[in-house]
């Protein structure tokens, strides 16, 4: 019997469950395949590398999936409760007819179970089609053919399948506890008479609305000129003054919107006396109160989605991009032998054997892996690698060049450049010093001009972007290093990297001519760059190296890290594919938050308003025209805040592509369009959801 | 007073109207079919005040939904303006209700979150009027009905009867055929009431023609005419014939109460005592 009235009611009202449906639905479908994503692996011919990025992968989803689902938590029972509001007077009457308020709870239940598994199902199916097209996605952004012969293989993951059902199915059961506990709690006659409470009338101020409405854009327009000028490269006193402003302008913003909406129109006495423009305008108007707080927050959180989306995915391409600027050559075998800083001095590392065995090499690393490799029987290093250029990365073990040095000569300060990115302390830190002869020998090697420098000159270069405006300035200012006793002027700075690596390693180290280099010079570190003739030789380098870097025979040279171009390539497409994929993933929750909420919201408004759209029709205001009015009432709310959270990010992305130029140009194509687009799509989706289901409740009210 | 001039155009006219509820499948049993209307038929010409009287169940609401288009009648023909309005359908209703009735409910029912100005315009631009005839049509009817000084407030800003005067001023802006008022004394005090009524007899004297659902003797006798109305059926009418309003209201009770007695020795006691019961308001007056 309860059943079939909770199959009846489900009937009855589907547009009033379409929200509810529609929100289930998506989280469902996008937390499986995001979910999914690990199960790719057996379908997906990945690297090594790839694989392990993978692994990261599935566990951060892992744990942002938390936060998801506790964004759906909060959404599920937010539209729960704008159901339970609309049929107050419906459980009353249940109520008034003598039916326990057990079985009432139970009804709810029913309905909230018959919903649930309804759009848990649908959701879940949808999620499928997701994977699938996240499984095509991940092959082509990660070059990896689907393993299968037929390069067609289904992804189906029976761990996300529990998870997801155990998830929402939490979800609905906290949902229905909830519900009970409104209705239980609830009082007969307060049911009854829930259509009556009337919400309090208060007058807003229309000429103050304008003024702030004028306020609220200039502030906006004062924290975007902050953030351009300031940029994000450092937390700055201007960027957190750029950040308050946004978020005050905003609020500002959504509560003088319709105030200063209404004052306009009603300026222009054709338009405002026009059909229904001034009912629309007053409705606008009548919900300020209760809605600016929502709306400022939806478009708060808009902005976040979008910016990391287009941020993410922007980044990603970047990466991709200027990656070639930091793998010129095919392999990199780096060895370090010692520290310094001022305090403690030089401090040679305990290589044992290795040590021993690099000395008698002359420090000669290709020397030393040639006969490594010869000894372990690991392959022919002059069968393998074309050229190879060393570079030492040299300290005076006495009085080395230190950070807090180059400040002191330059008189600037590194921390005014780079901000909080660079640890305390850093001043102790050595400035190193490399052969002119070696440097060139390495640019050669890459296939770049040779650098020259004169009598009492040297050069500094850089990969990292910590330093780099640090060091440019130094230059400008003509700044005169002491090395070794001898006073070198910096003539000029380079950005290149001078060997092949995921991240820039190099904070600055200065070229100096060879005979510049103070005697007794210790070697910090060693880098061998190589280059092979073709990718199976490079692949075979780095499995000698590797087999060099691992043994335990003392007579080998010590390597402490080797990078071949493939790794490199495989670790920061995959690590910005992460990145990009999570940004994708929350941007998309983030989106179905807000639609839903600016839904809800809607959707009860116009519940409310229901008497007054029945006043309209006994006017003889046609169908058409009241559409139009709860057209654009809905319109205006689903619009502006997008509107102006795209205006946000447009001015952030301007200052995150600043950023973001240190691995390349920004590029936010493809890939973020058609993201974009998915989103506009679902935000749509809600729109018209609500639009319909507007219209219906203000049809259906007497 | 601007009551009903004898030649005039006949602006409604009600032919025959019945209503039965519950009579859609012929094989529904007698005993369950309501007559709400049987066969009523009058007329009202233009430029009168007229009021339909009766008890609780006599039928004057659903009549009154009858002529406002909310309702159809089951058989019958009623014409407001020269046009069938029982022949009218959806986009057609819409407009005539527009364009040819105005409304003046027993709860004033403005709405809230406009002004009494725009209350009243909103009658006009749901009706296209152009923007410069608005305002002048606006003021000219609030000057009428004294309520100038409260047009930029807000209903809950005004009294009730001023939220009633404004309702009024809606409905008689747009210069409707007819304007019909459905119990529009029922939530003011005497002294709004009076007030009200007065209004409406001001604007009846500037050509209105008004159609009142009462079951109060004292706002039926500002009216020109009385239609009563009991089970159903037409029960007879009064004129006033430029009777003194007292007099008039005297005429009006006896034959409410004349209508109560032949209730009580008729078989339907439920219909008697809510007849006699309302018939005892105008004595509480």
């Amino acid at each position: 019997m309860l059943a079939k009235i909770a199959f009846g009611n489900v009937r009855k009202s589907v547009s009033d469950f379409g929200v509810y449906f529609l929100t289930v639905m998506l989280g469902v479908a996008v937390f499986y395949a995001f979910n999914s994503m690990t199960a790719q692996q057996g379908v997906l011919a990945f690297s090594e590398t790839q694989d392990r990025m993978f692994d990261l992968l599935g566990m951060i989803i892992g744990g942002v999936s938390a936060f998801v689902a506790f964004v759906l938590v909060f959404l599920v029972v937010y539209a729960n409760r704008f159901l339970i509001r609309r049929r107050k007077k419906e459980f009353g009457l249940y109520l008034m007819l003598g039916m326990r308020t057990g079985d009432v709870v139970k009804i709810v239940a029913l309905e909230s179970l018959i919903v649930g598994a309804a759009s848990l199902a649908v959701g879940l199916l949808v999620g499928f089609g997701l994977s699938q097209l996240l499984l095509y996605v991940t092959s082509a952004l990660f070059q990896a053919d689907v393993a299968d012969a037929a390069g067609f293989a289904f992804v189906f993951s029976a761990d996300a399948l529990v998870q997801t059902v155990a998830v929402f199915a939490a979800i609905f059961v906290i949902a229905a506890v909830l519900n009970a506990r409104t209705v239980a709690r609830a009082k007969l006659i307060d049911l009854l008479q829930a259509e009556r409470a009337s919400e309090d009338m208060k007058l807003t101020n229309l000429p103050l609305s304008l003024a702030l409405f004028a306020a609220s854009v200039a502030i906006i327009g004062v924290s975007y000129k902050l953030l351009i000028d300031n940029g994000l490269m450092e937390p700055s006193p201007q960027f957190a003054a750029a950040t308050v402003l946004v978020c005050v302008g905003t609020v500002l913003f959504f509560y003088a919107l319709s105030g200063f909406l209404l004052k306009l129109v009603q300026m222009v006495k054709p338009l405002y006396l026009s059909g229904l423009a001034m009912f629309t305008l007053r409705q606008l108007n009548s919900k300020v109160n209760t809605t600016f707080a929502s709306l400022s927050i939806v478009c708060l959180v808009l902005f976040l989605a979008i910016t990391s989306v287009c941020g993410g995915i922007g980044m990603r391409n970047a990466l991709v991009g200027s990656i070639e600027a930091s793998t010129a050559y095919s392999a990199t075998v780096s060895t370090s032998f010692g520290a310094y800083t001022s305090e403690t001095g030089y401090v040679p590392a305990d290589l044992g054997g290795f040590g021993e065995f690099a000395e008698e090499q002359g420090w000669d690393a290709a020397a030393g892996l040639r006969a490594s490799a010869r000894t372990l029987g690991a392959g022919d290093f002059d069968a393998l690698v074309e050229g190879a250029a060393q570079v030492d990365f040299l300290v005076d073990p006495d009085d080395g060049l230190t950070m807090g040095d180059v400040e002191e000569a330059s008189g600037l300060a590194l921390s005014d450049f780079a901000g909080s990115s660079v640890n305390d302390g850093y001043e102790v830190y050595p400035v190193c010093v490399m052969r002119l002869s070696q440097v060139n020998a390495a640019l050669e090697l890459a296939g770049k001009p040779a650098l020259s420098l004169g009598e009492g000159e040297c050069a500094v270069f850089s990969d990292s972007d910590i330093t780099r405006g640090f060091y440019e300035r130094a230059v400008e200012r003509g700044t005169t290093l002491e090395v070794g006793g001898r006073s070198l002027k910096l003539t000029s700075f380079h950005g290149d990297s001078l060997q092949t690596t995921p991240f820039p390693l190099n904070t600055g180290a200065i070229a100096v001519p060879d005979d510049a280099v103070p005697e007794g010079a210790a070697i910090i570190q060693t880098l061998l760059n190589v280059q092979c003739a073709t990718d199976a030789d490079e692949a075979a380098f780095g499995e000698m190296v590797e087999a060099v870097a691992e043994t335990s025979e003392p007579n080998t040279w010590p390597v402490t890290l080797s990078m071949t171009r493939t790794e490199v390539l495989d670790q920061s497409i995959g690590l910005s594919t992460v990145v990009s994929y999570l940004a994708i993933y929350l941007g998309f929750v983030l989106v179905v938050a807000c639609a839903a909420i600016l839904a809800i919201q809607q959707l009860s408004e116009a519940s409310d308003s229901a008497p007054r759209y029945g006043l309209l029709r006994k006017l003889g205001a046609p169908e058409g025209m009241i559409s139009g009015s709860i057209f654009v009432q809905v319109l205006v709310y689903f619009l502006f805040p997008l509107a102006l959270a795209v205006a946000h990010s447009c001015c952030a992305l301007a200052v995150v592509t600043d950023v973001v130029a240190v691995f390349g140009h920004l590029d936010i194509a493809e890939t973020a369009l058609v993201c974009a687009a998915c989103f506009l799509a679902v935000y749509g989706a809600y729109f018209a959801v609500t639009f319909f289901g507007a219209r219906k409740l203000a049809f259906t009210g007497k | 007073m601007g009551n009903a001039t004898h030649g005039a155009t006949t602006v409604v006219e009600v032919r025959n109207v019945s209503k039965r509820y519950g009579a859609s499948g012929r094989k529904r049993s007698e005993a369950s079919v309501t007559q709400a209307l049987d066969r009523v038929s009058f007329a009202v010409a233009e430029g009168e005040f007229a009021a339909i009287m009766g008890p609780s169940g006599s039928g004057k609401s659903t009549l009154l939904n009858c002529l406002a288009t909310i309702d159809k009648p089951s058989s019958g023909q009623i014409v407001i303006g020269g046009r069938t309005v029982t022949d009218l359908r959806g986009r057609q209703l819409s407009d005539f209700r527009r364009d040819d009735l105005g409304f003046i409910f027993q709860d004033a029912n403005l709405l809230d979150t406009l002004t009494a100005y725009e209350n009243i315009a909103l009658a006009l631009t749901i009706q296209h009027v152009s923007a410069r005839e608005i305002d002048g049509r606006v003021r000219e009817a609030a000057r009428v009905l004294g309520i100038e000084d409260v047009l930029d407030k807000r209903p809950f800003q005004m009294s009730g009867g001023q939220r009633q005067r404004v309702a009024a001023a809606r409905a008689t802006v747009t210069r409707p055929h007819l304007v019909l008022a459905d119990e529009p004394t029922g939530a003011l005090d005497s002294r709004s009431a009076a007030a009200l009524l007065e209004s409406l007899e001001a604007l009846n004297a500037r050509g209105a023609t008004i159609l009142m659902v009462t079951h109060d003797a004292v706002s039926a006798s500002y009216c020109g005419r009385v239609i009563f109305i009991k089970d159903g059926r037409l029960f007879g009418e009064l004129r006033r014939r430029g009777a003194d309003r007292s007099a008039f209201r005297h005429r009006i009770v006896e034959v409410v109460a004349s209508m109560s007695d032949d209730q009580g020795e008729g078989e339907r006691d439920a219909a008697a005592h809510a007849a006699q019961s309302e018939g005892a308001v105008p004595h509480a007056r």
